[in-house]
């Protein structure tokens, strides 16, 4: 591994930790109670420091170290948990994640100012600066039998037991090494009895700044402190006399032992907590390159497609043997692109997972309260899916923070409870995954939306009283609609619904809103899936063939010519009591249209587009099949109707047809 | 380009691949073609302009194939045994080339690469960014870029 992929690594991994830092500093700002966020907290902003400080990034080290601090005294009860202490911590995360970025984006840490950040940190947590070492938990400097009795016998002879902490400055660079010369100035004095945290440990760099010995020795503490004082890179000495008795079997001494060792232990027990909780966690899962993952599902594509070159090549064979070995073949290809399409989901809850800071910085910029419900987190979806649906969700989800939910006052005037609700919810249905962001504000404004448009020429006056309700919605799609009266700096970015949608529908996903005046709205999105194999309708059109999404398709019909009626010249069927404009697609497709003299009967799909319904006339039907997405590529992207193409079984190309564009 | 052209002739050549189209040769820098194929079944693309054959598969991957006799105007696209298409990457776009026949790839120093708006009165032949002189006769050099119409200059 060289460097680069050591800082690969490390921006990963903080990544993650900045998400876990995220998500229990909100935690802990609900459950003073619990201990276990606090914990949290205070192991990913020390495995931060641990990780940053080894890369030198200094930055992020000492914002965390600093963090570490004031989590240090909250956990000891030195200081309370307040609003403004979270907000701070919380800042401090967000700086941590820009220097992240910058390390991302500019292979270091930045020209980032911190040391405001960091001075605000100190006066929220003014005692952490020189209390590093004074705090007490007993019991933790336990002297065994064979120890005492030495120290015991020590004392005996007149030698006195001292407590010798050293603390190196930050910036040393071989703390083993300056360890190493502490321990042999010491064993001039007398004998070392015992360290903290063990040698073995300090010896391996395994320690924060500060290590502790306890040195018998018969010397005066000025004299060990003279010699010491001549080491350099040595932040602090102490020397503490034990008041150690001579009946105590290390119990008696063990009190106030401790007292002054307990942020060694800190350090420690942390650092052993961490790789257990890791490994525990991680023995089960691997990281791997979404590069690799991709590569992988391309040779499963062309695995399935030359496998159902080899079924139609042996499609007259009568051999069962070959038959038999066909059938084993998909089996086994299908069982395979189900496994690398597993392989390839994650759980949403990857984007899900930053909502509630973002709406919890929502909710305190508009002076609203909200509580984010998120159900179905652990609902898996397409890897290209997530990296792509998070911006249409907070879109979604400022909208719902800033037009949605009422203020306190106004929600207690109209009998509702003054905590607002949004919920974030996920599922799978059938080869789709629903994702729907609901509140209990007051829904959207129909009339707003209405007089709004008719600013804005979208609609005339006359069509005003025609409008349902779903049209109305529907102008809110339209592009460069904003329903904010004024901008705000929290929707009105000039990013409009539209954006969503469209980025919805490139997914092949929908996206549907229902709204109840005084109740609330919801939007529901749905997605694939996965986008790189769909199930579809193979068609024949003049010899030709296409391909139809399969969810874009509601009936297939056999009509005969009779049914079709002709409005001017418009061709209609009846369906369903209604009726559906006809397309030919032939003639969209601008097929050979030498037309062999009119069959009687025809095929016909009825397929949607958005909210509406038409009947597509096609050729002759092939049949359904799993078929591999890919794209026509740069050079053909402006062909909106077709949206990629897939390779049939003989090796020959078919379009798929995008059926919101086809008309 | 011209200048810079000669500053470097002395050392730089290029390599070219060279086919008939018509009855002339052309020729295509060698670091914008990625492989030439057989012809085979062409996917006709609805909507595409008129000089877009289709797509084709190769090897797996999806690659839109243009006809040079209809894009330069020298007539419909015809197919015989000899026909190939030149699969061309250039900035991110890969496209194959429908031409009537491969010829070779030859090697032309720079100094003798002539520059096209020496030879064409302005811009009449905005396909051909220069020609070299060749034993066998000259090869017209193909703006790849403009032939694609991508905008630019290969």
């Amino acid at each position: 591994m060289d460097s680069n992929t050591y800082i690969t690594l490390f921006i990963e991994e903080a990544k993650e930790h900045i998400q876990i830092l995220n998500d229990n500093l909100l935690k802990l700002e609900t459950a003073n109670e619990n201990n276990e966020p606090l914990n949290e907290v205070f192991r990913a902003a020390h495995t931060l420091k641990g990780m940053a400080g080894t890369l030198g990034f200094e930055k992020i080290t000492n914002i965390a170290h600093a963090m570490e601090n004031v989590l240090d005294d909250i956990r000891n009860h030195k200081m309370e948990i307040t609003g403004p202490t979270i907000d701070i911590l919380l800042e401090c995360t967000d700086a941590m994640e820009a220097l992240v970025q910058d390390i991302l984006e500019l292979g270091g840490e930045g020209p980032r100012d911190i040391k405001k950040l960091l001075s605000k940190l100190n006066q929220s947590g003014d005692s952490f600066t020189n209390n590093a070492s004074s705090r007490l938990d007993p019991g933790v400097l336990k002297l065994d039998e064979y120890q005492s009795n030495i120290i015991n016998a020590g004392i005996h002879q007149g030698l006195i037991p001292y407590w010798v902490e050293i603390t190196l400055r930050p910036t040393c660079l071989l703390k083993a090494a300056r360890a190493y010369i502490v321990f042999q100035t010491l064993e001039k004095f007398g004998e070392i009895i015992k360290t903290l945290p063990q040698v073995q440990d300090i010896e391996e760099e395994r320690f924060e700044d500060t290590f502790g010995m306890l040195l018998l020795t018969q010397e005066e503490e000025t004299a060990i402190r003279r010699r010491l004082d001549l080491i350099s890179e040595l932040q602090s000495i102490k020397i503490d006399k034990l008041p150690y008795g001579l009946e105590g079997e290390g119990n008696a001494g063990s009190t106030d032992l401790s007292e002054a060792t307990d942020s060694i232990r800190e350090s420690t027990t942390v650092k052993q907590r961490i790789p257990q909780d890791r490994t525990r966690i991680q023995t089960r899962s691997i990281r791997v390159d979404t590069e690799k993952l991709d590569n992988l599902m391309n040779l499963v594509s062309e695995l399935i497609t030359i496998k159902n070159t080899l079924v139609d090549i042996t499609e007259e064979s009568t051999d069962p043997s070959i038959k038999e070995s066909m059938e084993y073949l998909a089996r086994i290809t299908n069982g395979l692109h189900d496994a690398v399409t597993k392989v390839r989901m994650v759980p949403i809850e990857m984007v899900f997972s930053r909502f509630p800071r973002v709406v919890r910085d929502l909710s305190k910029n508009t002076k609203k309260e909200i509580v984010l419900d998120i159900v179905g987190a652990e609902t898996e979806i397409d890897r290209t899916i997530i990296d792509e649906i998070g911006d249409p969700l907070i879109h979604l989800l400022r909208n719902a923070v800033d037009h949605g939910i009422e203020t306190p006052d106004q929600r207690i005037k109209v009998g509702k409870d003054p905590v607002g609700r949004i919920e974030l919810k996920a599922h799978h249905d059938g080869n789709n995954v629903v994702i729907i962001v609901e509140d209990d504000g007051h829904g959207i404004n129909l009339k707003k939306i209405v007089n709004k448009a008719l600013q804005k020429g979208l609609i005339s006056d006359e069509s005003v009283d025609n409008l349902e309700v779903q049209d109305i919605i529907n102008l809110m799609f339209h592009p460069g609609f904003s329903t904010a009266g004024s901008i705000s700096n929290i929707s009105g970015r000039g990013v409009g619904m539209d954006v969503v949608k469209t980025k919805v529908e490139s997914m092949g996903g929908t996206i549907d809103v229902t709204t109840q005046e005084g109740m609330g709205s919801r939007f529901t999105i749905r997605l694939p899936l996965t986008l790189s194999i769909i199930q579809a309708l193979l068609v024949e059109v003049v010899g030709e063939i296409y391909a139809i999404p399969l969810n874009s398709i509601q009936e297939i019909l056999d009509i005969s010519v009779f049914m079709i009626k002709k409005f001017e010249s418009q061709e209609t069927i009846q369906y369903n009591g209604r009726l559906l404009p006809l397309v030919r697609l032939d003639e969209v497709l601008d097929a050979n249209t030498t037309r062999k003299q009119q069959a009687q009967n025809m095929k016909v799909v009825v397929v949607k587009k958005g909210d509406r319904q038409f009947a597509l006339s096609i050729g002759n039907l092939i049949g359904q099949q799993d078929i591999v997405i890919k794209t026509l590529g740069k050079y053909l992207s402006s062909i909106k109707m077709i949206s990629g193409a897939t390779i049939l079984g003989d090796g020959r190309v078919a379009l798929i047809l995008d059926i919101n564009h086809l008309i | 380009m011209a200048s810079i052209n000669e500053e470097k002739s002395e050392s730089m050549s290029r390599q070219f691949v060279s086919f008939g189209l018509g009855d002339n040769v052309y020729g295509l820098d060698i670091l914008m073609t990625e492989s030439i194929e057989r012809m085979s079944n062409i996917t006709r693309v609805p909507k595409a302009s008129k000089y877009v054959l289709g797509v084709i598969n190769v090897r797996g991957d999806i690659i839109p194939v243009i006809s040079l006799r209809n894009r330069l105007g020298i007539g419909e696209a015809k197919y015989s045994e000899d026909s190939r298409i030149i699969i061309t990457s250039f900035d991110g776009f890969r496209v194959g080339v429908l031409v009537d026949r491969v010829i070779n790839v030859f090697t032309a120093p720079e100094r003798d690469i002539q520059s096209g708006e020496a030879i064409f009165q302005n811009g009449l032949n905005e396909h051909v960014s220069g020609i070299i002189n060749q034993e066998s006769g000259h090869v017209l050099i193909l703006d790849l870029a403009r032939v694609l119409d991508l905008g630019g200059s290969a």
